[in-house]
């Protein structure tokens, strides 16, 4: 199995991480496509003059930053390669001259169909229970409605976190008391999970599912501060470790979904 | 073929006129300095005012709204002409908030004025039991809308004072209201453009009200036909044909009237317990909240399938539309639609105007922002004050009753999902 890493060229610590955890994993790492610039996601930020400035933003830096995912594949012997943007005719073209057969995306923004009709899969790890937690603050949305939260594998689909899944399961966090601890904690806890999904993917014995249509679909948005409050006051109090715990108990036994066991943070 | 060419030329001209006008208007000193302000406050650079004090300056702009005259209706200010005259509709509905805060705050005043306003609609019922469409210093002509808004003024008056006269009018105002409807629910008589709009659902909703303070049968009976009629119009993606206050612009109507209808259905639905009802303004709302959320506000005007077709925002279409999701949150616990409320509450607290001690701005919300926009531009229209006024009482409600669940679990409580 070819397996490529899509990511911001300049690579933060999480994309490390994967970059890492795959490298080390039984399926390996074939290529680094790093993106120069991913367009903001949040609406605040799609002004035409912000929008320029975080496009600037990184080619000021471009004294090696930008060039990381270069060097990272120079050091490691891997394919590698810096595209415009994710969703650029040259990025189509980079993947397809290195005949993937997996792509992993990490912060590399919502990918077009110019990317997700070529004939490979594009991957995605998510800290959230889907059909039932997809888009943006899915871990906060969680805690405030005293849910587990899960990380979830899935084919990157047309819609947001719309796409089959591979494999999910509750996260073993600890303990965590703030927001941003927690997550730091579920990020790097569901991308975890996908070394071993491929290589379990590539033994036959995991597939891909559709996501279940007897639960509801929900997009969540950015959390309000008056609810990321309660949230922080949830996480502080504890009460948010006895709902994680029961659900890591539950997922001990025989999955309901095809679940593996609790795949730990480190 | 002439015809036709002669009206696509009006049509041209006329949206031309409007353009050269709302630049013109954007050009006012008193909008120039509004957008500065608005600006600074959206982008952070001046703190929004907090809810409390935004709350509390709504309210003394709707008491000045009431003191600009002799009569103790509501008024609407525009920056060039003033105070208008007083407005029986508004009056009607903009009463019932002034109980609410009374209810909310313990306000003696708000109960005191929320009276005096009842007994001057009292004093301007048409003999028919109609009340007029517009401002009193127009021709008293029985418009059904209208007469729905102050219906719903006097049952609220009614229920909280038990007072016959409120009642006696009500009951009038009902009957004139089952009069005129048409066999199929629709309302085509007495209407502000003589044809039947999806807004009537702002008319069942006060009908279900009086109903339920008189037990009369054939009120809850004309409204029930009224919304299942509108319920049927619905699109599969929630749109509303016939949405609109305008013939011209009826393919992409307001957010305003948007959120009546929306607000119609679902009061009426939760007066019901008819979740079918609901379930169509959920629908609406859900949309335009995906549509807010995603593009970070909400347009004043939307197509078929919502896309939006102007750069402007309709102010009392935003706040309509966070006292919907607040009331839907209520509803299903379901914590997008108080998510969403609290960031369009965050956004029309930037837009209320607190920056000026002239007494018919402050506190007030505009028509538009800008307020140029093509709503009621350069105006401060009470009904947008009204709904903001609403949506910030529902937001602390909804809030107080999160925090009140968290004691109640810190407690001892069972716990249990907020959603």
């Amino acid at each position: 199995m070819r397996v490529g890493l899509l990511t911001p060229a300049r690579l933060s610590p999480g994309a490390l991480r994967v970059a890492d955890s795959l490298l080390k994993s039984s399926v390996g790492l074939t290529a680094i496509i790093g993106v120069r610039w991913v367009p903001p996601s949040r609406p605040s930020e799609r002004s035409f003059l912000r929008r320029l400035k975080s496009f600037l933003g990184p080619l000021r830096r471009a004294g090696g930053s930008v060039g990381e995912a270069r060097a990272y594949g120079v050091r490691h012997g891997l394919s590698s390669a810096i595209v415009p943007t994710s969703n650029h005719p040259r990025t189509a073209e980079v993947l397809t001259r290195e005949g993937l057969d997996v792509v992993v995306s990490y912060g590399a923004g919502i990918l077009r169909p110019i990317l997700l009709d070529l004939p490979m899969t594009f991957l995605n790890a998510h800290a959230g229970r889907l059909p039932e937690y997809g888009g943006m603050n899915v871990v906060e949305w969680a805690v405030f409605n005293d849910d587990p939260i899960w990380g979830t594998v899935h084919r990157i689909g047309r819609g947001i976190d719309t796409g089959d899944i591979l494999l999910e399961c509750p996260l073993d966090l600890e303990h965590p008391r703030t927001i941003e601890h927690l997550r730091s904690a579920a990020f790097a806890s569901a991308w975890d999970m996908v070394p071993e999904s491929l290589a379990r993917l590539s033994r036959g014995e995991l597939q891909f599912r559709k996501q279940r249509e007897d639960r509801p679909r929900i997009q969540w948005f950015r959390m309000h501060e008056r609810l990321r409050a309660i949230v922080e006051a949830k996480l502080a109090a504890g009460a948010f470790d006895t709902v994680q715990a029961r659900s890591l108990r539950s997922a001990v036994a025989p999955p309901a979904h095809g679940a593996l066991s609790t795949i730990p943070s480190t | 073929m002439s015809s036709a060419w002669q009206a696509e030329w009006r049509r041209g001209a006329g949206r031309l006129l409007r353009s050269g006008l709302r630049t013109a208007a954007s050009l006012h000193p008193t909008a120039l300095r509004h957008r500065l302000e608005t600006r600074k406050r959206l982008r952070g650079a001046r703190p929004p005012q907090a809810r409390a004090e935004a709350l509390s300056e709504a309210i003394q702009w709707l008491y000045r709204s009431l003191d600009a005259g002799p009569s103790s209706g509501s008024r609407c200010f525009r920056v060039s002409g003033g105070w208008s005259a007083c407005y029986p509709e508004v009056t009607g509905y903009n009463l019932y908030t002034l109980f609410d805060h009374h209810r909310a705050t313990g306000s003696r005043e708000s109960f005191e004025r929320a009276l005096r306003m009842a007994d001057w609609l009292v004093t301007v019922q048409l003999a028919s039991g109609a009340y007029q469409g517009g401002y009193v210093d127009q021709p008293p002509e029985p418009t059904v809308f209208n007469t729905a808004q102050v219906l719903q003024g006097l049952v609220r008056a009614y229920r909280e004072t038990l007072g016959g006269a409120y009642l006696s009018a009500a009951r009038r105002a009902a009957d004139w209201l089952v009069a005129v409807q048409d066999s199929d629910g629709a309302w085509r008589r007495f209407c502000y453009l003589g044809e039947f709009r999806v807004t009537d659902t702002r008319v069942a909703y006060p009908l279900l009200e009086a109903w339920k303070a008189t037990g009369e049968e054939s009120y809850r009976a004309a409204a029930y036909r009224s919304l299942r009629l509108v319920a049927k119009m619905q699109h599969a993606n929630g749109w509303f044909p016939q949405c609109d206050n305008s013939v011209e612009l009826v393919s992409q109507p307001n957010t305003h009237t948007i959120a009546y209808t929306v607000e119609g259905l679902l009061e009426s639905g939760l007066l019901l317990g008819d979740e079918d009802l609901v379930s169509a303004a959920r629908l609406c709302a859900d949309a335009m909240l995906r549509r807010f959320e995603i593009d970070g506000s909400l347009r004043g005007r939307y197509d078929e399938g919502w896309r939006p077709t102007v750069s402007w925002k309709c102010l009392t279409g935003c706040a309509q539309t966070a006292k919907n999701w607040i009331r839907l949150y209520e509803h299903n616990r379901l914590p997008y639609y108080l998510n969403a409320a609290l960031k369009m509450n965050d956004y029309l607290c930037a837009c209320q105007d607190v920056g000026t001690a002239a007494s018919g701005r402050r506190g007030a919300i505009p028509g538009s922002e800008p307020i140029s926009g093509g709503y009621q531009p350069l105006s401060f229209p009470s009904w947008a004050t009204k709904y903001f006024c609403d949506s910030l009482m529902e937001e602390a409600r909804a809030l107080a009753s999160i925090s009140g669940a968290a004691d109640e679990r810190s407690a001892g409580g069972t716990g249990g999902r907020a959603s």
